[in-house]
């Protein structure tokens, strides 16, 4: 990882993805030595409700130690994404490099975007945005400097040496990103995962600069009686007055809380301890990811790659592991009004629009969102998961053309 | 039903395998050195040292020998109601002396992330107190097998156990019972399921919901409030590692079957959260991993999956089911769960509750064998008719 002395403060520096020989010849000789449990005989082939299948695991791990060139992916990521890193100064935390890729577009009418992904993501994520947003097809599309930044930790961005490193100081990092360090004094955002909570933060804290956002994923709850009687009444009598669909999504998001939220807990209260393991063997990483790409993803409308897999876990892979599952922990440790969760309890008034995917594990009803936010526009899709910039590219870049090419928006940036 | 003598003889091509996995353990960065503060005691460094110790000192053979010494230990194949039979592993040790006093048969389970070394310190003063010892593993634990089904509750393990005593080792006239953490469930479904046979149980932990029927107006002593806020510390802010092992027991286990650093780490967790500062040794750590470890600790996570935190509390046997046959329960302070005996007297026939106010932890029978083997043999030798 980078020395920050060799930085100056809001000049980047261009930057090229390469992962040590080191590491990717240890990595194949633990691959070799992988030891794997039995699969639970209880549960069907197909059954992943309560883990990710041993077999699965083993024939990607396979791939990963006998054909999987990791080089090649290296050149076309770096061949993709012009990256930089940056020295910022954060107040009340201090100094922290931030990894991005920058694609300005040649439109004279662009508005500037960052794009902010999630856990267990990364900025590669953002591949197949890229040209079609700096590069549109027609005219009369709107055209973007398209911006995607690395959480700390994610990826080659450098892991925080101090704790908590959560979405307030990755708003306020990558505020100073956009404005300081390119320039961009007017712009727009899109958060899926993590980035959400970011982009949300960043808006509330910088209205001036974040004109309008765009999420496709919202954490709110439900708001508290007090604060909106009518949309908790609803939530009261949800049986009787919530349509088939908000239903099925409420049945869904208690089945996540039920049974899928260990993860949550695990990683906010010993992300340290689970990072020993998933840090020192890449079968268990890989296991640990696979799981989420298989629930979270809508598998039926795509299939990643096993190369796109072995990519996305190797961005976690690269700094061993800990430094994303950290981010659960400094979520929930974060101090102040809007930290963490709590950032639903105000009211974001910045233009927003929202994309709904229904493979997204928590699809909310729509009165929760509008009791705290702006929402201004919103699209269903019928296919698409929580990944929705790799699964359903196409679909995304549409959304975000229509919501941040519209009249709201353009009034909003100008 | 025959016993075979048992002796733990990890294969050496298992143990090439580890050290070579140990070679290329990958510690995690720390930029700048950062040494990030763990509220566990679970730090990079300390894992470090350990790790050091593991790849140049310890011995497994040498700790293998050990154990082999001090706990005679047999296999047996025993039959359970809806489910193919299992190997069950489990130590007997019986009184060398001959005394005129009747011996008494002890069931000692143990729980996660235990096993049956547990028993290795309070085993010489409960053989010289005449009792005969059977320390089993848990199926899905060290070298018993695991169940080929799911629905394998606490009272399966009960009739493991109850048929272990009764019909294979032919304690024709009763035994009783100790246990903690799994076993202390198991061990009230004993005495549930068998009255006749399992004569008294000795717990030291207890896990319930509090009663709807408690005295209006109940005056908690102040080592009993520790106790309630202990409780309290443990449910409210302790239990992601019980969520993750009861609904995804399969994904951590594929790290943790793969990673022995991982496998220490997750144990070393324990080991210093749920005792009362006692001085582990990086030996006992590697030790207790490697128990886990070597069978692979998937059956072991697996076992959370089986019988999760709410049906422990809410519908499993020992939660519905009153115990009727003497019980008692030994409070020690850094315990995660002990009721006060207010409390404990609503879901058994409490005997006596002992407080421990002078320390102990969750692994009682290794941080103060003394004091427990002393108290049960005098409990157990006081109920025995």
């Amino acid at each position: 990882m980078a020395v920050m002395d060799e930085f100056q403060l809001h000049q980047p520096v261009p930057y090229n993805l390469h992962v040590d020989d080191d590491l990717l010849s240890t990595t194949k000789q633990k691959l070799r030595l992988a030891r794997y449990p039995k699969e639970l005989e209880d549960l069907d082939e197909e059954d992943w409700s309560h883990g990710s299948k041993v077999t699965e695991v083993k024939r990607l791990a396979e791939y990963w130690e006998n054909g999987f060139d990791w080089r090649a992916q290296e050149a076309i990521i770096n061949s993709t994404f012009k990256q930089y890193k940056v020295l910022v100064d954060i107040p009340s935390y201090g100094p922290q490099l931030i990894h991005f890729a920058h694609h300005p577009s040649s439109s004279p009418t662009a508005t500037p975007l960052l794009f902010v992904g999630g856990w267990p993501g990364s900025f590669i994520e953002a591949q197949k945005l890229i040209q079609p947003l700096t590069d549109p097809p027609s005219t009369s599309d709107p055209a973007f400097h398209f911006i995607v930044a690395s959480l700390p930790g994610f990826g080659p961005g450098d892991a925080p040496t101090k704790s908590p490193f959560g979405p307030l100081l990755a708003a306020h990092a990558f505020k100073i990103l956009m404005v300081d360090t390119l320039g961009y004094k007017k712009f727009v955002t899109q958060g899926g995962d993590f980035g959400s909570l970011v982009t949300r933060n960043m808006a509330m804290l910088y209205p001036q600069h974040v004109r309008a956002c765009h999420f496709n994923l919202m954490f709110c709850g439900p708001p508290p009686v007090y604060k909106n009687p009518l949309v908790f009444g609803r939530l009261v009598l949800s049986r009787f007055l919530y349509s088939s669909k908000e239903q099925q999504a409420l049945v869904e998001a208690q089945a996540f809380y039920k049974s899928k939220i260990g993860y949550v807990q695990i990683q906010s209260t010993r992300p340290q301890t689970l990072g020993f393991g998933l840090g020192d063997s890449p079968v268990g990483l890989l296991g640990w990811f696979l799981e989420k790409y298989h629930d979270w993803m809508d598998l039926t409308h795509y299939k990643p790659s096993d190369d796109e897999i072995l990519t996305f876990v190797m961005m976690h892979w690269m700094q061993g592991a800990t430094p994303g599952l950290r981010y659960y922990k400094a979520l929930a440790e974060e101090k102040g009004k809007i930290a963490g969760l709590k950032s639903f309890q105000t009211y974001c008034s910045t233009p927003t629009g929202y994309s709904q995917f229904p493979g997204e594990g928590i699809s909310l009803p729509l009165d929760w969102i509008t009791a705290c936010t702006n929402l201004c526009w919103t699209k269903e899709h019928d296919r698409g998961g929580h990944f929705a910039a790799v699964e359903q590219p196409e679909l995304l870049v549409q959304d975000l053309r229509e919501w941040f090419g519209g009249e709201t928006v353009r009034q909003a940036v100008a | 039903m025959s016993v075979k003598p048992f002796k733990v003889d990890i294969s050496d091509a298992e143990l090439i395998h580890l050290s070579k996995k140990l070679a290329l353990t990958r510690l995690p960065i720390s930029l700048n050195n950062a040494q990030w503060p763990e509220t566990n005691g679970v730090t990079v460094r300390k894992m470090a040292e350990i790790l050091s110790h593991w790849q140049n000192a310890y011995s497994w053979r040498d700790e293998e020998a050990k154990i082999n010494a001090s706990l005679p230990q047999y296999t047996t194949r025993i039959s359970v109601k809806d489910f193919a039979p299992l190997d069950i592993h489990f130590v007997h040790s019986n009184p060398s002396s001959s005394d005129s006093k009747p011996t008494i048969p002890l069931l000692f389970i143990h729980g996660w992330p235990g096993s049956f070394i547990e028993v290795m310190k309070i085993l010489p003063t409960l053989n010289d107190n005449g009792f005969n010892v059977v320390a089993p593993s848990l199926p899905g634990y060290g070298f018993s097998s695991y169940p080929d089904k799911a629905g394998f509750k606490h009272d399966h393990h009960a009739e493991v156990f109850h048929k272990l005593m009764h019909d294979v080792l032919g304690y024709k006239n009763g035994y009783v019972v100790q246990g903690g953490d799994w076993g202390h469930y198991i061990a009230r479904c004993m005495g549930i399921l068998y009255p006749e046979h399992c004569r008294a149980v000795h717990l030291n932990m207890f896990v319930m919901p509090e009663p709807p029927d408690l005295a209006s107006k109940v005056e908690y002593t102040p080592f009993e409030r520790v106790l309630l806020e202990r409780a309290d510390w443990f449910r409210n802010t302790q239990c992601a590692y019980g969520m993750i092992q009861s609904t995804k027991p399969l994904t951590l286990a594929i790290a943790l079957h793969d990673s022995p650093l991982g496998m220490l780490a997750w144990m070393a967790d324990k080991l210093f959260c749920w005792t009362d500062e006692y001085p582990w040794t990086p030996t006992e750590i590697i030790t207790w991993t490697l128990l886990h470890y070597f069978p692979g600790p998937a059956t072991g996570f697996d076992m959370y999956r089986q019988q999760p935190g709410n049906e422990c509390l809410e519908d499993g046997l020992a939660a519905r089911e009153y115990c009727k046959v003497p019980t008692a329960v030994s409070a020690f302070p850094k315990e995660l769960e002990v009721r006060p005996a207010s409390w404990c007297k609503k879901r058994v026939n409490l005997a006596q509750w002992v407080g421990h106010e002078d320390g102990g932890g969750h692994f009682a029978a290794w941080e103060r064998p003394k004091v427990l083997a002393e108290e049960m043999a005098q409990f157990y030798r006081g109920v025995w008719q």
